[in-house]
């Protein structure tokens, strides 16, 4: 018998060597979810994140050579683009974990039939894990999704941004901040147990180590929009301004602050929800105050939002 | 080109990336470099704490990377690294861990029968070139050449010693039986 299998598996299998195969193959490099590097090196956080995510990537990959290709393709670009280490060109698939990175003066549009299209801007970084699920280390993303709601995610340094049928764009800064802005539909965003629901016309900023931070709609008051900010920044005091310039309109933004705010400040924001938004009868202050699920629902059923079908199966983390 | 010439294409430029900095080329290195350096590692240390110290390898590696001058020199540099890991597990505290042989070698690798343990005993006591390329080609399933893009070896060296390897363990196995 020749040693062609062996060799590169090609020709008949020698069935001696196809047996250790399957006897030794437990033995394979896989990587455990409980071994994360960042846990062990805390000083090299970041690196060690994304060695640890892309580790996670290659258990997906153990036994397939090369790396699974995903459902991404290089439907067009403008400058240089590079792609796994080499000039990508229009029909490149992307491969799980491969790297994607634009210049200063490029960017690049991917499309997956069942999934949407992805317009990647200028000096960014992007990876595709699967096919629902991208990474965006920095730069720009513009997604237009036509896939179900709540199949395609972008994972960046700060949130997940989790499609709920829409079109949405996603600012990355090099110190792994965010800004998402929606043009249609709903996204939602997740980070560690904190949710945010932002609608088409609304923005929501997310912060490193901090996961998203409260949804605004962009035509609020700008006075609004700065006493946000620096409430998001830490300033504590800037919830009254909050509070002061809110309108009806801002009902969606006083909503996620019920249940964001210390127990001590959620009288006050309640009370202003209330008098802004039509709250219906069977919702009580109090429930409200100890953040009872059923409440804080009804409360955003109040709020009377549009293409919000996703929401009934939502899994709830309040 | 070939898929082994585009591989090794596309690995340089992850190489100079991470060299220079690039974290995320780093990361994409740890995906495809880890069931070579697991491998070395496999041939010389338990199982259950070989996929540890990948990771130390690794980060060992992501620390000194900056001072590679080549990326042709990357691949034995890394394996080298390995190597010198799996030795400092012998001198370190590793070693006074308890030596419950069928226990130990059954934490943190679950599913894994006696044969594997026992066949993997087998192809330790080999040469060491044939050692880690036999665990390369049967533990990690990677195939000759792609064990030659990732080692820096030769593709005939490699052949070499996957011929002469499984010749001798099919020896060891006939005797075993």
């Amino acid at each position: 018998m020749n040693d062609d299998y062996l060799w590169d598996r090609s020709g008949p299998p020698d069935p001696e060597v196809a047996r250790l195969e399957q006897t030794l193959a437990p033995l394979r490099y896989r990587h455990r979810p409980g071994l994360a590097l960042e846990a062990r090196r805390p000083r090299i956080l970041w690196a060690a994140a994304a060695a640890a995510v892309l580790a996670a990537v290659a258990t997906w990959q153990v036994g397939l050579r090369p790396s699974p290709v995903t459902a991404w393709q290089v439907a067009g670009l403008e400058g240089t683009v590079r792609l796994g280490g080499r000039h990508a060109e229009v029909s490149m698939t992307l491969r799980s974990g491969q790297l994607l990175r634009t210049g200063a003066d490029s960017q690049i549009t991917l499309q997956a039939d069942q999934f949407g299209q992805i317009d990647v801007g200028s000096d960014s970084q992007l990876r595709a894990a699967t096919d629902q699920h991208v990474l965006l280390d920095r730069g720009q993303l513009h997604a237009f999704i036509w896939s179900r709601p709540g199949v395609f995610q972008v994972a960046t340094p700060s949130a997940s941004a989790i499609d709920l049928g829409c079109e949405y764009t996603i600012n990355v800064t090099a110190a792994g901040d965010g800004l998402l802005r929606v043009s249609r539909g709903w996204v939602a965003f997740q980070h560690k147990g904190l949710e945010s629901f932002i609608p088409a016309g609304a923005a929501c900023a997310t912060r490193k180590r901090e996961g998203p931070g409260i949804p605004y709609y962009e035509d609020a008051s700008e006075t609004l929009r700065q006493a946000l900010s620096a409430f998001e920044a830490g300033d504590a005091a800037a919830l009254d301004g909050i509070l002061a310039a809110a309108t009806p309109h801002d009902g969606l933004t006083l909503w996620h602050l019920l249940t964001r705010v210390p127990a001590s400040e959620r009288a006050r924001v309640y009370d202003r929800f209330a008098a802004l938004v039509e709250v219906p009868s069977d919702v009580s202050r109090d429930g409200v105050l100890r953040l009872d699920a059923h409440m804080i629902d009804r409360c955003w059923d109040a709020l009377v939002l549009e293409n919000t079908e996703w929401w009934r199966g939502w899994e709830r983390k309040w | 080109m070939t898929p082994v010439a585009i591989a090794v294409e596309e690995d340089d430029g992850l190489i100079l990336a991470a060299a220079a900095g690039d974290r995320g080329a780093f990361g994409e290195l740890y995906v495809r470099y880890a069931r070579m350096v697991h491998g070395i590692l496999l041939a010389r240390v338990p199982p259950r704490d070989a996929e540890d110290l990948v990771q130390d390898v690794f980060m060992s590696a992501m620390r000194q990377l900056r001072g590679l001058r080549t990326a042709a020199a990357f691949r034995g540099w890394l394996a080298a690294i390995a190597r010198n890991r799996a030795m400092d597990y012998f001198r370190g505290a590793w070693r006074n861990a308890p030596l419950d042989e069928a226990a130990e070698r059954q934490h943190g690798v679950p599913a894994a029968p006696e044969d594997a343990f026992m066949v993997l005993d087998l192809i330790r006591s080999l040469p060491e070139a044939y050692r880690e390329t036999l665990i390369l080609r049967l533990v990690e399933g990677m195939t000759g050449p792609e064990i030659a893009q990732k080692t820096g070896l030769t593709p005939d060296s490699v052949r070499v010693n996957l011929c002469r390897g499984m010749k001798m363990l099919r020896e060891l196995l006939g005797g075993a039986e």
